[in-house]
């Protein structure tokens, strides 16, 4: 598996501090290895043709969107999910 | 001037009404808990329940025009998408904080009543429940909207053009290149 970096995800990701950022290359090395591992959450988003979720902590996702290369994944951008998640 | 500017799915782009009526519930609860009030309990207990049906018509009206979503993301620049991203955020936010808030207020009055007036505690605890009923599906929603958004627009985003990560060592160099955080 590989993953190309967006403009977009760059850029969020140098806003990010620290403890967050590593949080991301955490969730993207887990990926490399085994995409379907389960605390990565990788799944496809309902009524987005090949738009995918990866999950780096409780309440913040990555976006990835498939190419026409199958083991190429473009990471497109990230952020908070669920707030709503985080007060249950 | 784009039509997220103007509001998403008919979301004013300032304050949400209904997070200003939860905002003044919190403090009549913050109130309630200085007392042992049956009758204010009563009273506060109706209130959020004609909140509630405010809530339930508000919403039915946004997720009504939410559902043309696509066509007005379609229609609108990577600007407007992205300020219209950033004030839901913020509308989720303040609606957390409010309901941090009042979840804290309702087991305050629910510890309260369980001590000093035991009669009182259904009151308490049907605030409790109609305080969840209120909240939890505004935020649903705002948070389904927002991801929706964010969607619509990576789906049209141009191709990522930066560097490829292909194994474990490639993001460790990647992430110690990048500039330390501000």
């Amino acid at each position: 598996m590989r993953i190309r970096l967006s403009a977009r995800f760059e850029k969020e990701l140098r806003a990010l501090d620290g403890v967050q950022r590593e949080r991301v290359q955490r969730a993207l090395r887990q990926f490399l290895l085994e995409p379907r591992h389960p605390s990565l959450h990788f799944e496809k988003l309902r009524g987005h043709e090949g738009l995918y979720s990866l999950r780096y902590t409780r309440g913040d996702r990555i976006f990835l969107r498939a190419t026409s290369e199958a083991d190429l994944f473009e990471a497109q951008r990230l952020g908070p999910h669920d707030l709503y998640d985080r007060i249950k | 001037m784009g039509a997220l500017e103007m509001g998403i799915a008919g979301l004013p782009s300032a304050q949400v009404p209904s997070i200003r009526d939860m905002q003044a519930v919190a403090a009549s609860l913050a109130d309630a808990a200085l007392s042992d009030s049956a009758l204010q309990l009563r009273r506060i207990a109706a209130e959020m329940r004609l909140h509630v049906r405010d809530i339930e018509r508000e919403l039915a009206e946004h997720r009504r025009m939410a559902r043309s979503i696509r066509q007005i993301v379609a229609s609108s620049t990577d600007e407007e998408v992205d300020a219209a991203v950033d004030e839901l955020l913020r509308q989720e936010r303040m609606l957390r904080e409010a309901w941090e808030q009042t979840a804290r207020l309702c087991r305050r009055l629910e510890a309260k009543a369980r001590q000093l007036r035991p009669a009182t505690y259904p009151l308490a605890r049907q605030i409790t429940t109609t305080a969840e009923r209120w909240y939890r599906p505004y935020l649903q929603f705002l948070r389904d909207l927002r991801w929706e958004i964010m969607a619509l627009q990576t789906e049209r985003a141009p191709p990522a053009d930066g560097p490829v990560l292909a194994s474990s060592s490639d993001v460790g160099a990647y992430f110690r290149k990048l500039p330390q955080p501000s």
